[in-house]
């Protein structure tokens, strides 16, 4: 009963001093970080960009997102920048593409910089801007009404409606 | 994922249904409903992050989106409201509507870690492409829809 009593006083304890439970959450927060970045790799269906551009396991199936910078008969250039390097890959694909498009592209490693295609899914330059025009376009929605429902207490660093 | 007005609509139109029978899906709260359902997609910072220092911070920011990440991540940002409790439960419905529209995506590798760090099993359902914009046009048409009957249900309430 004690040792029960002790433990839910801790609690109540980390619940009530703001500052203590906040570290505490940022630490699981960066434990959970650390492990996904540490173990992730190990776990993706086909090896993507960060994996192949240090191993390049040809013949593998491998996944990838990127930029079209040259359109050519049978195929295209596919612009990828990945942790600070940048590779350009060719890509056999009739797929009708154009330069600018954004491109997710699955498919063999054929070669060290040569992708046959299984799957591509095309996200064309102005829906890619059309889909950041949305998108701003809510974060505004939701700051205005934000700012409208809800201000900030300086004395007590915390946020109260406005009612 | 589809798009953050999509994810933004249809937290706004769930509250806004939910409203007509609790009184607790108020404005306010759904505000915050609204920016739970961001919340998982505050891994695109990496983006930025990458654009000003070169550094791809993606694998490290990327737990964010996962239901257990997000929780935390909204248990962190409750912690600035006086109403703490109220926020945080606003903010978990908004990241569970998240969840729910990115699970009905089709992805073209793998799909949703929704139960890291328990699984790495990827998850989608696969009925939306996630370049299809028609699903942000669907949404807009409901939440017209729900607005004009809010309205309605209001003036009648207060004739």
């Amino acid at each position: 009963m004690g040792v029960k009593k002790t433990v839910f006083k801790t609690f109540k304890f980390i619940l009530k001093n703001r500052l203590l439970f906040f570290l505490i959450l940022l630490i699981l927060l960066g434990a959970l970080s650390y492990y996904y970045s540490e173990n992730y790799y190990l776990h993706e269906e086909d090896p993507s960009s960060e994996n192949f551009l240090l191993n390049y396991p040809d013949g593998h199936v491998v996944s990838l997102e990127g930029w079209v910078v040259d359109v050519y008969p049978g195929g295209f250039k596919l612009y990828i920048y990945h942790h600070g390097k940048d590779t350009i890959f060719d890509v056999r694909s009739n797929t009708n593409v154009s330069v600018g498009d954004n491109v997710f592209v699955k498919g063999n490693l054929d070669d060290e910089k040569i992708i046959t295609a299984k799957k591509v899914v095309l996200k064309q330059y102005w829906m890619y801007i059309f889909l950041l025009a949305r998108s701003a376009l809510a974060i505004l929605i939701v700051i205005i009404l934000l700012l409208r429902y809800w201000k900030f207490h300086l004395e007590n660093w915390e946020i109260v409606r406005r009612k | 994922m589809p798009d953050w007005l999509t994810h933004v609509l249809v937290a706004w139109s769930l509250c806004t249904v939910l409203g007509f029978r609790y009184k607790e899906f108020n404005s306010e709260n759904t505000v915050i409903a609204m920016l739970g359902a961001l919340l998982p997609d505050a891994v695109k910072i990496a983006i930025p992050i990458q654009f000003l220092s070169g550094h791809d911070p993606s694998t490290m920011v990327a737990t964010i989106h996962t239901p257990l990440g997000s929780l935390i991540l909204g248990a962190i940002l409750s912690l600035l409201f006086k109403d703490k409790k109220t926020v945080f439960l606003f903010l978990l419905l908004g990241i569970l509507t998240h969840f729910a529209l990115d699970l009905l995506m089709s992805y073209y590798s793998g799909g949703t870690y929704l139960l890291y760090p328990f699984s790495w099993n990827q998850w989608q359902i696969g009925l939306i492409s996630t370049v299809d914009y028609k699903i942000s046009l669907l949404t807009v048409i409901i939440s017209i829809y729900v607005y004009l009957v809010a309205r309605i249900k209001n003036s009648i309430d207060n004739s």
